[in-house]
C-alpha cells in the first residue's frame, strides 16, 4: 500500500488566507473589547502573510539590479519581504493600539468599543 | 479483510504520516489547527483563552511558513508574533479589565450583520481568486496557467532574506526600524499621558520595549 507524494498546491494556501481574514472580519466588526480588535486585526494580518508566502513561493526568486553598482543581480524572495515588513507594521500597530486601549481604558474606565462613542455624530 | 490486513494497512499509513515528504498531510494538520483557532480567538468569551488561541494561531502559522520555504519568516513570526504581540495583549488584558470569571457580553448587536459581511467577503475573495471572467469555477487551473518557479537555493533562506534585506530593501529596512522607535516613543507618550495613578508602572513602554527587543533578536 503506497500513497503518492503530493506537493501543496497554491489555491489550498489561498483558501486558507480567504477563510483566515474572514474570520478576522468578523472577530473585528463583532467584538466589543478593544483588545479583542487588536487581536483580530493580527489575525487579519497572518492571512495576508500566508497568501503572500504562499506567491512567494510559487512564483520563486525574484531578481533585481543592484541599485548602484549594477554589477550583479540580486535575488531576492519578493513575498517574504514584504511579510517581514508587514510584521514590523504589525508590531509596531500592536504596541501603539494596545498602550491607546491602555489610555482609553484609564480614561472611560472601561475598553468597551460601544462605549466609546464621543466622536460619534 | 481480515484483522492482519487492516493492521498492516495501518501500519502502512502511519508509516506514510510519518515518513518525509507529507507536505500535504502536514498542512491540512496546521490550517486545521490555525482555523479552529482563530475561530476560538473571534467567538470566545474570556479574553485570556482568546490570547492563548492566538499564540496557538500563530504557532501553527510558522509551520505553514516552514512548508513554504521560509524559514526565517517562521522563526521571526515565533519570536515577533507569538513572542512579543501576545506577550504585550495579555499584559494589556491584565492591566485593563477584570473579565476573568466574570461572564460578560463579549460581542455588540452586530453580530449577525457582521457575519453577512464576512461571508460575503468571503464570497467576493472566492469569486476574485478561482473564477474567470465569465463567472465560472476555474479553482486551482488558475494558477496553473504559468508554471511554478521555485528555484530557491539550495542554500539557507535566512542568507537569502539577509542578502536581500541588506541590498535591495535597505531603504524600506531603515524606514522600518525608525517606525519601529516612532511606535515605541508613541506607546510610551499615550500610555503615560495621565498621572492620575503615580504608582502604576506605565505598561505601553515597558510593551514598547520588549518588543523591540523582541525584534532586533528576530534581525
Amino acid at each position: 500500500m503506497s500513497y503518492p507524494e503530493v506537493p501543496v498546491p497554491i489555491h489550498f494556501y489561498l483558501w486558507l488566507g480567504t477563510l483566515l481574514f474572514c474570520i478576522g472580519i468578523y472577530g473585528c466588526l463583532s467584538r466589543r473589547n478593544a483588545i479583542a480588535i487588536l487581536m483580530s486585526i493580527e489575525l487579519m494580518f497572518n492571512a495576508c502573510n500566508i497568501v503572500l508566502v504562499a506567491f512567494c513561493q510559487r512564483h520563486g526568486i525574484t531578481y533585481t539590479l543592484q541599485a548602484f553598482s549594477r554589477a550583479q543581480d540580486i535575488e531576492s524572495p519578493v513575498g517574504q519581504m514584504y511579510a517581514i515588513f508587514v510584521i514590523t507594521i504589525a508590531a509596531a500597530e500592536a504596541a501603539v493600539g494596545l498602550a491607546l486601549a491602555i489610555a482609553a481604558y484609564r480614561h472611560f474606565k472601561s475598553i468597551d468599543m460601544d462605549n466609546i462613542n464621543i466622536l460619534k455624530w | 479483510m481480515t484483522i492482519a490486513s487492516v493492521f498492516q494497512d495501518v501500519v502502512a499509513y502511519v508509516n506514510w504520516v510519518l515518513g518525509p515528504g507529507q507536505p500535504q498531510l502536514v498542512f491540512w494538520v496546521l490550517s486545521a489547527a490555525v482555523l479552529v483557532s482563530a475561530i476560538g480567538v473571534v467567538s470566545s468569551p474570556n479574553l485570556m483563552h482568546a490570547a492563548m488561541l492566538l499564540a496557538l494561531c500563530f504557532v501553527a502559522t510558522a509551520g505553514v511558513f516552514v512548508l513554504l520555504n521560509a524559514e526565517f519568516l517562521a522563526a521571526v513570526q515565533v519570536l515577533v508574533y507569538a513572542g512579543g504581540v501576545v506577550t504585550l495583549i495579555v499584559f494589556a488584558i491584565m492591566l485593563s479589565a477584570s473579565i476573568t470569571g466574570k461572564k460578560a457580553v463579549t460581542h455588540n448587536r452586530q453580530s449577525i450583520t457582521a457575519l453577512g459581511v464576512s461571508v460575503m467577503m468571503a464570497l467576493v475573495m472566492v469569486a476574485i481568486l478561482f473564477l474567470n471572467s465569465s463567472g465560472q469555477y476555474v479553482g486551482p487551473g488558475r494558477w496553473w496557467v504559468t508554471p511554478a518557479r521555485n528555484d530557491f537555493p539550495a542554500e539557507s533562506n535566512v542568507q537569502l532574506v539577509g542578502k536581500s534585506l541588506m541590498s535591495t530593501y535597505t531603504l524600506a529596512f531603515w524606514i522600518a526600524s525608525v517606525i519601529l522607535i516612532i511606535a515605541m516613543v508613541g506607546a510610551l507618550i499615550i500610555a503615560n499621558a495621565e498621572k492620575k495613578v503615580p504608582d502604576e508602572p506605565a505598561p505601553g513602554a515597558e510593551g514598547g520595549a520588549s518588543e523591540k527587543r523582541e525584534r532586533r533578536e528576530a534581525e
